[in-house]
């Protein structure tokens, strides 16, 4: 992935450790190729609709964990987004539908 | 327009694959995923195989047979796609309403540990869909073909006169108080064509005559050309009323001829060879300059407006159309790229700077 930009760990505003760096740049790459591919808003709105399910499996008496607010998740994306469309996903979707043999074509 | 269902997932899906993928990640052994969906296979497969490393097996059914296809070795996410646009026939339409479901499962005895359906009130996530600007107008004109014989004569037959439209519609452009005629050179448009078209040949010969043809007329209600028309008389249903392929073909090139024009006007057009466009032309339907051209009689003369241009590439950048309105805006930022309304020092108002 060595289009991709992202931060490199000297460079982020905040000290975080090394195991969390690795999640939190697997979690740019696969915000970075979902934005890509999806609409932003509707994207932001599953993943809070995600959270909203979770938070109802929450048995009684137990806290529910704080999420993220819908606008706070599409600025996420958008930052992913913006800052690593040079990559070309593109070039993947394309890759694996020619290995399915499958195409966007009219039939 | 064909929709990208290969590559937008169901939300489904996606909210299952969220929560089961850290536990197949983390007992690959133990867990498997099987999933079953008509949509989203390549985006799941880049999602799951190329960034996150897991193998994946998918299962592409067509008349009750179907051919496995492997992505890694050991598989731990089954996917099987039952409504291929291929095997589609009339008897198989109770495969297609199936709804699509994400299932996890144990190994070793296979046991179904935990499955997800589609809620009723579960929006869809919208696909963007977007394509670079070089070679996007062969990628329109590409989906908008049926998959016969000669399509690739027909697409460099539209890609002629998507050019001449672009040059007819240039011809009748005018903006309310300028004192000089408003012109865009040809050369520009030649340029703009070959960027949008991947296609740095266009016969400038063949244009002109489109050009001598199609002058002073309705660019909406042309009839098919000869060369298209010899082509495409031989394709099963394409003259009939209701699967007729010109006036899709027609209208896909009035809305590239409107988009080449635009791109005549960008100062630095190879920089902006890599600009996201949706791919979804239709946006430009309502575009106000669109709107002139399809009541357009061919002679008289179009009015721009000063955002006219800004307009077009803004609403295919964002590629939504109530997401802001154009009208009050002069900034669009997105995915990187930005386009604005340059009138710092400008003598024109409706050029723009990228």
């Amino acid at each position: 992935m060595r289009n991709v930009k992202y931060y490199s760990s000297d460079k982020l505003p905040i000290r975080l450790k090394e195991s969390s760096l690795k999640i939190l740049k697997i979690l740019i790459l696969i915000g970075s190729f979902l934005a890509s591919v999806h609409e932003k808003s509707s994207l932001a709105a599953a993943i809070t609709y995600h959270f909203e399910k979770q938070a109802q499996d929450v048995p009684e008496g137990q806290t529910i964990r704080a999420t993220p607010s819908l606008e706070g998740i599409r600025g996420v994306l958008q930052a992913c987004e913006d800052q690593t469309s040079a990559f070309g996903w593109q070039n993947f979707l394309l890759a694996v539908s020619a290995t399915l043999g499958i195409s966007e074509m009219k039939a | 327009m064909a929709v990208p269902r290969f590559e937008t997932i169901p939300s489904v899906i996606f909210r299952g694959l969220v929560c089961m993928l850290p536990l197949v990640q983390h007992f690959p052994e133990d867990r498997h995923i099987y999933l079953e969906t008509d949509n989203g296979v390549c985006s799941i497969v880049t999602w799951v195989h190329h960034i996150l490393g897991l193998s994946v097996l998918v299962r592409l059914h067509s008349n009750g047979k179907f051919v496995e296809y492997r992505f890694g070795s050991s598989e731990v996410i089954i996917i099987d796609v039952r409504s291929d646009e291929l095997s589609f026939s009339p008897s198989s339409e109770q495969i297609w309403t199936m709804d699509s479901s994400i299932t996890l499962l144990s190994s070793s005895d296979k046991e179904k540990l935990f499955k997800m359906v589609a809620d009723p009130d579960e929006n869809k996530i919208d696909a963007t869909f977007k394509r670079p600007a070089y070679r996007y107008g062969s990628d329109i004109v590409n989906r908008n073909l049926p998959l016969q014989d000669g399509r690739e004569k027909v697409a460099a037959e539209i890609e002629v006169i998507v050019t001449a439209f672009a040059i007819c519609i240039s011809r009748a452009l005018y903006i309310p108080d300028l004192l000089f005629p408003y012109e865009v050179s040809e050369f520009r448009i030649y340029e703009s064509a070959s960027l949008l078209f991947g296609n740095h040949k266009m016969k400038k010969k063949k244009v002109d005559e489109y050009v001598a043809k199609y002058s002073e007329r309705a660019l909406c209600k042309l009839q098919a050309p000869e060369a298209i028309y010899a082509i495409i008389k031989d394709w099963p249903g394409a003259l009939e009323e209701d699967t007729e392929v010109w006036p899709d073909l027609r209208l896909c090139a009035r809305l590239l001829g409107i988009l080449v024009l635009t791109f005549a006007h960008v100062s630095d057009l190879p920089a902006a060879s890599d600009l996201p466009l949706c791919q979804f032309l239709h946006l430009l339907s309502g575009c106000d300059l669109d709107n002139q051209v399809a009541q357009w009689d061919g002679s008289s003369q179009l009015q721009i407006k000063s955002n006219a241009w800004f307009e077009i590439i803004a609403q295919l950048m964002i590629g939504h159309k109530d997401e802001v309105s154009l009208e009050t805006t002069s900034l669009v930022c997105a995915t990187g790229w930005s386009v604005f309304l340059s009138t710092f020092g400008d003598a024109d108002p409706s050029y723009i700077g990228i």
